[in-house]
């Protein structure tokens, strides 16, 4: 583990109370250069922003580039930290980000995978890490795109009738409507009686 | 005259052995809880599928306090944008705004002054505080006790009115801004600060005494909603739940932001991932908050409290995913901008509660319907940071 515990105590309640060494991340272009290797083969381009290693591949290459994510030992990232899906109307395609970090390693990573617009869709996760399902599905019904695979893709924040996906860029916000004022004299009431 | 019972007398000695019908059959119940249900701290659904009292299975339903933050962040500046995020996780506005900003200077590429850094830090530990606090109060209710409630509402008055004299905000301070903050503290800051503490320690000290051996308690939350470590990880589950498992994950230590690695604190860490685990681990935390807020109050800085700042914040084109340690876990931001605009392109809030809900799923099957309220108060959930 390279969480180092430098002195443990215990307190009277039997809580285990741990000195951690504050960590330090693998750099960046390691990871980055880790991934390169690891990912052979599949097409993957990879850059760093910020302090982040961020690789890209293509929606058939995408589970098995996450599997070897998880699994192979120079990298292992196991944990599943946030999905977020991001709208491009001028290129015609949605971003789908999931933000890893391995505990084991003190590393982190960004895995993205493009999809058209229109009747998109990329292929689930959640057989690789079981804690993206809800997140997949806060995406799905936010961008209208499809996760192929996904065990339980019903609306989750949503109500089942809401017109569209909400976070799209085209999808307008609504300025406050103030109620329609009811006129003196009753000219209102007879069309609502005639509706 | 009445009949006198004779109550020594033994029950018949022959009294017949229960008679079970080995072919009875039996139906899987479905029960509704919620989302008007005083356990579920907020506006949660919970369907529940029983097998007698043992739960098969539990389905979610939220979405009830889903106000469209992230979609309101695209229209509003970084300035605005704040007064919504702080409003997630109710419960931990500092601790919000703190993430926003930090993700905000990250992309500008923007340095603090020290004054400020440490302002944040204080400010954000007795916000852990005040949110563990309301824990307390609300995992005592759900476990059948109500004065701890007042024991933790009663210390965190204290800390709110110390966010109102520093902020002009109770619940929501709107004080961080991108580059500092939006004034200096006020005169006597620190000697104030030194004075809430102290009412703190002994508070946090009552309340640990009156709940945490007390048997009915023990006996309710003990090896109650069990989450192993490898669960944990694989389900992304964060914070206090994460650690309560056996996982020393703590983002302020693994990987360390703003001024934390200053600062000698300690990780709690439970052995048996359970409710009182949970529970216990917060308790712990609270006080190993006092102990960062104590250190920084003793090298408190002077000097500016604001970057320098261009007129309107306009940051440049990128891509952030910041992360911070919350109260509830990890509240992450991630932040796109396209360049140019003094808008964010797209928030992306990654909720705490929202990860440890999920997780729920799993670790509600197999408990008894009567331990499921306290099972879902052990991930202190708050509605508004699940639906944001």
């Amino acid at each position: 583990m390279a969480i180092k515990i430098v002195a443990e105590t215990v307190t009277p309640r039997g809580v285990r109370m741990l000195r951690l060494q504050p960590a330090k991340l693998v750099p960046a272009a390691e990871v980055e250069a880790a991934i390169k290797e690891v990912l052979q083969g599949l097409n993957a381009t990879t850059t760093i922003s910020y302090d982040e290693a961020v690789v890209t591949v293509s929606p058939e290459h995408l589970v098995e580039a996450a599997q070897r994510l998880r699994d192979h030992p120079k990298l292992r990232m196991t944990y599943p930290r946030c999905v977020a899906a991001v709208d491009y109307p001028d290129q015609g395609e949605i971003e789908v980000t999931y933000w890893l970090y391995s505990p084991e390693l003190s590393q982190k990573a960004a895995l993205k995978v493009r999809c058209p617009r229109d009747g998109g869709a990329v292929p689930s996760l959640v057989s690789v890490w079981r804690g993206v399902d809800w997140h997949e599905r806060e995406q799905a019904e936010m961008f209208g795109i499809r996760f192929e695979g996904h065990p339980n893709l019903k609306p989750l924040l949503l109500q089942a009738d809401f017109p569209g996906p909400v976070l799209r860029k085209d999808f307008p916000i609504r300025e406050p409507q103030s109620p329609p004022v009811r006129k003196a004299g009753g000219e209102q009431l007879e069309e609502e009686a005639a509706e | 005259m009445t009949e006198v019972i004779d109550t020594t007398r033994a029950l018949p000695e022959h009294a017949e052995e229960p008679v079970v019908e080995r072919d009875l059959q039996t139906v899987e119940m479905e029960l509704n809880m919620g989302p008007q249900h005083p356990s579920t701290h907020g506006v949660l659904r919970v369907i529940l599928h029983l097998d007698g009292e043992r739960i098969v299975r539990a389905q979610f339903d939220i979405g009830y306090l889903h106000r469209g933050k992230e979609k309101l962040c695209e229209y509003l500046d970084y300035r605005q944008g704040l007064s919504q995020i702080e409003r997630t996780d109710y419960l931990a506005p500092w601790n919000d705004d703190l993430a926003f900003v930090m993700a905000a200077e990250k992309l500008a590429g923007i340095e603090v002054p020290e004054r400020a850094l440490y302002v944040r830090t204080i400010m954000c530990e007795l916000n852990r505080i005040a949110s563990h606090l309301v824990f307390y109060g609300a995992f005592g209710i759900d476990a059948g006790a109500i004065t701890p409630f007042m024991y933790g509402f009663r210390v965190r008055e204290v800390i709110l009115n110390f966010f109102e004299y520093v902020s002009g905000g109770r619940f929501f301070p709107l004080y961080f801004r991108v580059g500092g903050l939006k004034e200096d503290v006020p005169d006597g800051f620190v000697e104030r600060c030194r004075q809430t503490l102290d009412y703190i320690k002994q508070g946090i000290d009552d309340c640990d005494r009156l709940l945490s051996s007390n048997e009915i308690f023990l006996s309710r939350t003990k090896g109650v909603g069990v989450l192993s470590a490898e669960d944990a990880i694989a389900l992304g589950v964060s914070g206090p739940m994460l650690r309560a498992s056996g996982v020393p994950i703590d983002i302020r230590r693994t990987e360390p932001y703003m001024i934390y690695d200053r600062f000698e604190f300690d990780i709690p860490v439970g052995t048996n991932g359970d409710s009182y685990d949970r529970y216990i681990l917060r308790i712990e935390e609270m006080r190993q908050s006092v102990r960062i807020i104590e250190q920084a109050l003793k090298d408190f800085p002077g000097g500016p409290i604001m970057a320098r700042m261009p007129k309107a914040f306009r940051p440049p084109a990128g891509e952030v995913y910041l992360r911070t340690e919350a109260p509830r876990g990890e509240y992450g931001i991630h932040l796109v901008s396209r360049g140019g605009s003094d808008k964010p392109y797209r928030v992306k809030i990654r909720a705490p509660s929202f990860s440890n809900l999920a997780a729920m799923e799993h670790v509600l099957p197999g408990a008894f319907l009567a331990d499921a309220p306290i099972i879902i108060g052990s991930i202190d959930i708050v509605l508004g940071d699940v639906d944001r």
